[in-house]
């Protein structure tokens, strides 16, 4: 497996590098802003590619605008963004247009190696990764009425793993269920949510983290 | 307006008649002077007209000029006596400067003196006896007459001719050079005057420049005849003109008369073009404590009026009030505008000086607002990219080691970051209002309720405002909220329902530094900022 790293912070671009030579990856380049990642994803055709989401020259989110191009330019192409920010939206909006193959996990997380190997073997498996920290930080926000009240404590947990971009066979192997078990639990959600999206297609990451974000199935997801 | 009793007025036009009509039957009617009636009826009326109306220099200009035109025809006639031919003699010349004078504005006075000195001179010398030129009448009576001299006289005649010619085509040229650089406005006003003068005057250094070496001037020859009925036409149309722009004054005097009436309901600006028809019009009012000209709606405007236009100062106790720019047809008007609309140009001083005063105050505002917002980004920013970095190599080498301490340090971070998302929120300014308001909707103490927000992009300080509103609404809320943006024909409406015991006063100066209201009244916050079109398309996209 080949990866582009791109970072302007060389302390996390060095340590996301050895990182991935410690786990068996070999780090095609390493780039520090938008436009020299985009040159040696073009040049490498790497497998995957780790960016950080705030590069110059604006420190905006010129990672997130690269992977949405590397999305739609290579297919084949997993993105992981890395970010300092817990933002639901920066996630939601990196799934809206490629909902495949794309990742945003928080920088002090992909630190942790069995993290990083695990994110980047999602990604090269078609998967999609959403930090937990989004995803907890979604579900355990104050409501007047909790949208999840119908819901079995087994089926949230299969819900958050769902908005995390886990497959059924990757939440299967989480709970250490079976994957019909885990198909079921899905469709009893999706029906409890009034959830119209198919429970096996991509797109579902994003319409779970929409729903638990407002409470209510989104206009145009569902 | 000077006051003139009726009577006087309605005999000076009735003199002029009379006058023109004893003229015309002295000498009978022939063929040449068949332009006179009208030339002279015309020219005098104008000239009685100006002696009723405010003008009085112009009004003696067109006195001489119609008497000058008449002159001739006075020497000539049999029935006059002496003394009127030998008068009527010397005057001719003065026609001449006389339209200068009436047409330029200002008196030729060089011209006069020229024109004096030498038909005064030829008057003491000519003897009508000795010239072969003479015709009609050429006894010696002319009364001047000191010591006959034909050579002089013969020389003086051909200097006169000469400057007439000079003078005439400097007239000319002046004119129509004046006329070519009026803006259209006043070409309708002053340019009536103008176009007829400039054919006069012409015709005045045609006629020079045929006696200076054509035949000798007969009544009957083609060129003489043809430069008289000319010049009878063209004197004619001068003196309509004059008249008709005295009588258009008089109107457009009379319908300042009604200013105040309009001032009740339009601006004087307004009431001015509409009374003058110069919709060119501007009024400035002097604000003397900012040194600057501004408009009725406190807007400063430039000191120098644009090309073509005329300032005029409406200046009460040596201090500069207004300055009215318009056109330089309106410049009498104008300045009768002062005492008429007094009371209105006070008022709408005052009014421009508050807005003047606003206007600077919301700029100050928002510029307090920008500093503020500059200095938390890079705040923000140093954050990110110091501390932040700093810690997370630290994370790293911990866990690199297995030391327990990095659960220690991701707290730490985790700190870090909620703190720098305090003093900046970068998500707006990538995301504008729906995400960042979702984003303080999920970190939210209490429970947030938002409606679908608008996905559009505002301009940011129109987005920062509804963020801080809402976020500090959130802290100081005791209660679950109800936040919606709605965007309603050019305005942003931020409601926040709930909870609320109070919001700090700077988030109405951010507010209030948009053009824009925040009202906070029993549990309802609501503000409103226009946007006027300036939304920027889909946030994500």
């Amino acid at each position: 497996m080949r990866v582009v790293v791109a970072d302007d912070s060389l302390l996390t671009r060095a340590g996301v590098a050895y990182l991935l030579n410690q786990s068996g990856y070999t780090v095609a380049a390493e780039v520090d802003d938008a436009r020299a990642l985009l040159a040696a994803v073009h040049a490498e055709r790497p497998d995957l590619v780790v960016v950080d989401i705030r590069m110059p020259p604006t420190h905006t989110d010129e990672g997130l605008v690269a992977a949405e191009r590397i999305r739609s330019e290579h297919p084949r192409i997993g993105v992981l963004v890395l970010s300092q920010y817990v933002e639901p939206a920066y996630a939601m909006r990196l799934l809206r247009d490629h909902p495949e193959r794309v990742g945003y996990l928080l920088k002090e997380r992909v630190f942790d190696q069995a993290i990083l190997v695990d994110a980047l073997r999602r990604l090269a498996d078609g998967e999609t990764v959403i930090d937990p920290t989004i995803v907890a930080r979604l579900l355990g926000r104050r409501r007047a009425k909790d949208p999840l009240a119908a819901l079995t404590g087994r089926e949230r947990e299969v819900l958050a793993l769902i908005a995390e971009g886990l497959s059924n066979k990757a939440v299967a192997a989480r709970l250490i269920i079976t994957e019909r078990t885990v198909e079921a639990h899905v469709a009893q959600v999706f029906g409890k949510l009034e959830l119209l999206d198919d429970p096996a297609s991509h797109r579902r990451v994003l319409a779970v983290l929409a729903f638990i974000r407002s409470g209510r199935p989104q206009d145009g997801h569902a | 307006m000077p006051v003139i009793p009726l009577a006087a007025r309605l005999a000076l036009p009735l003199a002029a008649v009379a006058y023109g009509f004893a003229t015309v039957h002295a000498v009978g009617p022939t063929s040449i002077h068949a332009g006179i009636p009208g030339a002279v009826l015309t020219l005098v009326t104008a000239g009685c007209l100006f002696a009723g109306g405010a003008v009085s220099r112009r009004a003696s200009a067109a006195y001489a000029a119609g008497l000058c035109w008449l002159a001739p025809v006075w020497v000539a006639g049999e029935a006059a006596p002496s003394w009127v031919r030998s008068a009527a003699m010397v005057a001719i010349p003065f026609l001449l400067p006389a339209l200068a004078h009436l047409m330029l504005r200002r008196p030729p006075i060089i011209a006069y003196v020229i024109m004096a000195l030498l038909t005064v001179s030829h008057a003491l010398v000519y003897d009508p006896f000795y010239d072969p030129a003479c015709w009609r009448i050429c006894g010696s009576d002319n009364l001047f007459l000191a010591f006959p001299a034909p050579a002089a006289a013969w020389w003086l005649t051909t200097c006169l001719a000469a400057f007439t010619v000079v003078f005439g085509v400097i007239v000319t040229t002046r004119a129509l050079d004046t006329l070519r650089r009026m803006t259209p406005v006043a070409r309708g006003v002053s340019g009536l005057v103008l176009l007829p003068g400039a054919v006069a005057t012409g015709i005045s250094a045609l006629y020079g420049t045929a006696l200076l070496f054509g035949p000798a001037e007969r009544p009957g020859h083609p060129l003489y005849l043809a430069i008289f009925l000319a010049q009878a036409a063209a004197l004619t149309c001068l003196a309509a003109a004059d008249a008709w722009t005295t009588v258009a004054g008089w109107l457009r005097r009379s319908a300042v008369g009604r200013l105040a009436d309009d001032l009740g309901s339009v601006s004087l600006q307004t009431a001015l073009a509409r009374v003058t028809g110069d919709p060119s019009l501007t009024v400035a009012y002097w604000l003397p404590r900012y040194d600057r000209y501004v408009d009725a709606r406190g807007v400063e405007v430039p000191t120098t009026p644009k090309p073509g236009q005329t300032a005029t100062s409406i200046v009460r106790d040596g201090q500069p009030v207004v300055v009215v720019a318009h056109d330089p047809g309106g410049r009498e008007l104008t300045e009768r505008i002062g005492p008429a609309a007094r009371l209105a140009i006070d008022n709408e001083r005052l009014r421009a000086e508050v807005l003047a005063q606003i206007a600077d105050l919301r700029a100050s505002r928002a510029r307090v607002v920008a500093a503020g917002d500059d200095a938390r980004r890079r705040l923000e920013r140093d954050l990110h990219d110091g501390a932040q970095q700093r810690l997370l190599a630290v994370a790293f080498e911990l866990r690199m080691a297995e030391d327990a301490a990095v659960d220690v340090v991701l707290q730490a971070l985790e700190e870090l970051r909620e703190l720098a998302h305090g003093i900046f929120p970068v998500i707006l300014e990538e995301t504008g209002i729906e995400g960042a308001l979702w984003s303080l909707a999920v970190r939210a103490p209490v429970a947030v309720e938002l409606s679908d927000l608008p996905e559009a992009r505002f301009p940011p300080p129109v987005e920062r405002a509804v963020y801080l509103v809402t976020d500090s609404a959130i802290k100081a809320a005791t209660g679950p909220l109800a936040v919606s943006v709605e965007t309603p024909a050019d305005l942003l409406v931020l409601r926040v329902t709930g909870a609320v015991p109070g919001l700090p006063g700077h988030l109405g100066d951010r507010v209030g530094a948009l053009g824009g209201r925040l009202t906070a009244t029993g549990g309802h916050i609501r503000v409103e900022i226009p946007i006027d079109g300036t939304r920027l398309g889909r946030g994500d996209e």
